[in-house]
């Protein structure tokens, strides 16, 4: 299935494995999973997965977004429970997910998540021994001997940090690193272990490097190979292919739920595995970032010019009348953060915004200047910063529109208010159109009609949203974009940000793709469809 | 990967899919009646403790004089009350404005009563140190971003503090008699002069949070602060100016009380913190429970007065007030706790 044959020239020298064992070769798995499928509903998350993780070995996991990743890891973790009939076997014994609560430590499984879990107040040896001092109930704890044991664990792993130093001040790959020597301590104190003969466990490190510098994450690479050194093995989930490459000594590939080729690293090309994951061969095509190309006809309602912030690096684009944009790229990528720099929901380093004749700097961008501006912002989680779900409806859509129901005196105008509340929540479909049921007991696709129409009743001259058909039904999905599509052509530009390449085809005009805060390709025409984004978001920077 | 699991549709005997109804479901007329007892509840437990109280004592307590002093004398407790909700509502605490309260009226004690300086002038000297006090937190709240909790906690002990001093540890007497002609002597209706002022603040507070934008702006602010600010409102002002007002409020309210007491005590003031928290929290469970508001507050706070009124007149101990208005405290904010539970609305 899917079986292509590498060419191996591109990425050559790959070093066999790290450690000095052989994988597989007579050696039990220490992790097996067999006939692993999950339902959701009516939909096929998983279907018949099987995997392996080998002791001394780093196994990379690939896919794209709703390949079946996620799930996969999750219900290791025991947050979803499989369909019957799957297999999962830890260290040698069969276990039945999910696992109640701390019983995945006892059998030698760490997590390592891209939220790393860590206290940012406290020093670096306590975020390290967190566990233990909760565990070993010590009530006299001598800090200089915590410090030095700290030192000389992270030591071990190559990690070079003063001990006592807080850790929210180190950088993010410090704190990664720390983590992982967490979780490979975490192991070795597992379930039957003793001094004598540590056990061998499971570190599944979950897109744990996909917000990090490059050059953090080839640091990174150091301490999980000292990690393999001591016999345990590694579940490598990653987004980025050549990091997979370099890291894993095999790699297993998800395609819609399914485990499409199971193979050694060695060898193996990065076009190669690009095209396991997206399922088709990568067109040699030319890539050159589209911003120097001349915008056609239409004077743009947004123009945005050196835009930096903590991921985005410098870019330049801008917005037609009756354009709907998309802004695409990994996790990571810093698509997202596009989106919330010009919505004004954080000051960006630097950049200037042009909207409406008038020209606004960037940095001392905030949401009161971008609704100014005419920029209405629609975030992704809703639930934090989209909706006040103890509110009603009629009053979350209220916020934008009540300085246009305003009699002497600041008073509202009720009974135009409701009427604009009754006429939007009709004209974006909200069901049930109550206006005094509190929001949070409508589902989630109707509060995001709300939001969404919220967000427009303003009038904006720009509408921005990240993922704004997260957690929403199908249905409801279709609406809004037949929705979006509506505005766009009613004047206003709208910019998207989202991962999900089916609903930018759906949707936009134009598709702008991000890969490490840079511009790597503008798609317009035909260029936008599902499989061509998907290319394009994993195609490598030369 | 998302993905959302949806109840198939419900089906007719004929098989066709029957879509929901839009109209009043069958249940609504008795749900309706449990909301209205739930927005009543506090008005109704009113009732039954003045009920109960004129039972045991039929001649003392269902008279005029006992209504007069229960309505009268608690106006400061209402508009203390009333500041410290525009802060709750906008999702803050303010613990100071019992310290305010307290200088407020010593200012009142020791600049009119004491050093005879004008009345109107020593007036507007407390009015103002009340904002101040309001912007001193608003300063520390927005500035260094410190829990309001926290700065006005400290604030709180600083002023009572601060009273003590300009007090020198004594009581001053001799407030001009105007002000106390326009507090308490002057009634309508039986009832002293002061509780219709409370009644205004009270109404202005209901129209403004209910019925302009401000008060809108302020519910987002306290309800989902993190929509309001990516909403473009300017949530930190909205934030201050709500301190402000508390000290505002504050402070009148310690005009009032010297004018009521007809002299200034540097300790008095103080105990005004809890019950203020008690009937705000209490309040915020009727009229529109799940809310802080203003309705609610005002008559939350003459519950509590009739209850600690009435339990003085059968005689009980002094020592029941304060019992009574911690556990209220308490019941309060554990119904809060209910209703959010019950309707996915939050109060804390």
């Amino acid at each position: 299935m899917g079986e292509a044959a590498g060419d191996g020239g591109a990425l050559g020298a790959k070093p066999a494995t790290f450690s000095s064992m052989e994988p597989g070769a007579g050696l039990r798995p220490l992790l097996a999973i067999g006939g692993l499928s999950k339902t959701f509903g009516s939909t096929r998350a998983l279907e018949q997965v099987s995997l392996r993780v080998m002791p001394g070995t780093v196994q990379g996991l690939v896919g794209q977004n709703g390949s079946g990743k996620s799930t996969l890891v999750k219900i290791l973790a025991g947050y979803h429970e499989p369909d019957p009939g799957a297999s999962i076997v830890v260290g040698g014994s069969a276990v039945t997910m999910p696992l109640a609560g701390g019983r995945s430590h006892e059998l030698g499984l760490r997590f390592v998540h891209q939220d790393l879990g860590i206290v940012a107040d406290l020093s670096v040896t306590e975020n390290l021994f967190i566990d233990r001092f909760v565990s070993e109930r010590q009530y006299l704890l001598r800090w200089s001997r915590e410090h030095s044991r700290a030192a000389a664990l992270l030591g071990s792993f190559g990690v070079e940090v003063d001990p006592r130093r807080r850790i929210g001040d180190l950088p993010p790959a410090t704190q990664a690193m720390v983590v992982i020597v967490r979780a490979a301590e975490g192991l070795r104190g597992s379930e039957a272990g003793d001094a004598d003969r540590p056990r061998r466990g499971i570190l599944i490190l979950d897109e744990a490097t996909a917000a990090l510098p490059l050059a953090a994450r080839r640091q990174l690479l150091a301490v999980v190979r000292e990690v393999v050194a001591l016999g345990h093995g590694v579940l490598f989930i990653s987004h980025f292919p050549d990091e997979v490459l370099e890291w894993a000594d095999q790699v297993t590939v998800l395609r819609d739920g399914q485990v499409v080729a199971e193979r050694s690293t060695v060898g193996m090309a990065e076009e190669e595995l690009v095209e396991l994951i997206i399922g088709r061969k990568l067109e040699r095509i030319d890539a050159t970032p589209a911003s120097a190309r001349a915008i056609e006809a239409g004077r743009p309602v947004l123009r945005v010019t050196g835009l930096r912030g903590a991921e985005v690096a410098a870019l330049d684009f801008a917005v037609r009348p009756g354009e709907v944009l998309g802004i695409t790229g990994l996790v990571g990528s810093g698509f997202d953060e596009v989106c919330r720099l010009i919505g004004g929901a954080a000051p960006a380093r630097g950049g200037m915004l042009e909207v409406g004749g008038r020209s606004w700097q960037l940095e001392a961008f905030n949401p009161y200047t971008a609704r100014r501006a005419g920029i209405s912002l629609v975030p992704s989680d809703r639930q934090r910063e989209g909706v006040a779900p103890s509110l009603t409806v009629a009053e979350n859509i209220s916020l934008s529109i009540i300085d246009h129901h305003r009699g002497v005196g600041g008073r509202i105008k009720h009974r135009e208010l409701s009427q604009e509340v009754a006429r939007l929540l009709d004209e974006y479909e909200v069901r049930p159109p109550d206006f005094k049921a509190s929001i949070g007991t409508l589902s989630g696709g109707n509060q995001q009609k709300v939001v969404i129409a919220k967000a427009m009743a303003g009038r904006p001259r720009a509408l921005i949203l990240i993922e704004p058909t997260q957690g929403v039904d199908v249905g409801s999905s279709a609406d809004i974009l037949g929705k979006l599509r509506k505005v766009a052509r009613g004047g206003t530009a709208v910019v998207c940000g989202t991962t999900d390449a089916g609903q930018l085809e759906l949707l936009c005009d134009r598709v702008l793709v991000l890969q490490r805060g840079r511009l790597v390709s503008e798609l317009t025409g035909n260029d936008i469809n599902e499989d061509r984004i998907v290319e394009e978001t994993y195609r490598s920077v030369a | 990967m998302v993905v959302e699991v949806s109840e198939p549709a419900p089906r007719s005997a004929e098989g066709e899919v029957v879509l929901p109804r839009l109209g009043t479901p069958p249940a609504r007329r008795s749900l309706v009646a449990v909301e209205w007892l739930g927005r009543l509840s506090v008005p109704l437990a009113w009732g039954i403790v003045v009920l109960v109280f004129a039972v045991l004592r039929p001649t003392t307590f269902p008279n005029i004089g006992t209504f007069g002093s229960i309505f009268g004398s608690q106006a400061v407790l209402v508009i203390v009350t009333l500041g410290l909700l525009v802060p709750l509502r906008a999702g803050d605490y303010d613990l100071s404005v019992a310290g305010t309260l307290s200088l407020s009226s010593m200012i009142i004690g020791r600049l009119n009563g004491g050093a005879g300086i004008e009345i109107w002038l020593t007036v507007a000297i407390a009015l103002a140190t009340g904002v101040g006090v309001g912007l001193v937190n608003g300063f520390f709240v927005r500035v260094f971003g410190i829990n309001p909790f926290i700065v006005t906690l400290g604030m709180g002990t600083l002023l009572l503090g601060i009273t003590l001093l300009i007090s020198g540890d004594q009581t001053y007497a001799g407030v001009s008699q105007g002000l106390i002609n326009v507090t308490v002597v002057d009634r309508f209706l039986g009832i002293p002069i002061e509780f219709y002022y409370a009644l205004i603040v009270c109404i202005g507070m209901w129209y403004v949070f209910e019925h302009t934008t401000l008060g809108r702006r302020l519910l987002f602010v306290g309800s989902g602060r993190e929509v309001a600010r990516l909403s473009g409102i300017r949530v930190e002002r909205m934030r201050v100016g709500a301190l402000v007002v508390a000290g505002f409020l504050a402070a009148l309210a310690g005009i009032f009380f010297a004018g009521t007491s007809g002299a200034a005590n540097p300790t008095a003031g103080a105990s005004f913190l809890l019950p203020a928290f008690a009937a705000a929290f209490l309040g915020g469970t009727t009229i529109t429970p799940g809310r802080f508001n203003a309705w609610g507050t005002i008559i939350a706070a003459y519950f509590l007065v009739t209850g600690v009124t009435g339990l003085a007149i059968l005689g009980v101990q002094s020592w029941v007030q304060d019992v009574f208005y911690g556990g209220a405290l308490i019941v309060a904010v554990a119904l809060a706790q209910l209703s959010k539970g019950r309707q996915s609305q939050k109060i804390l």
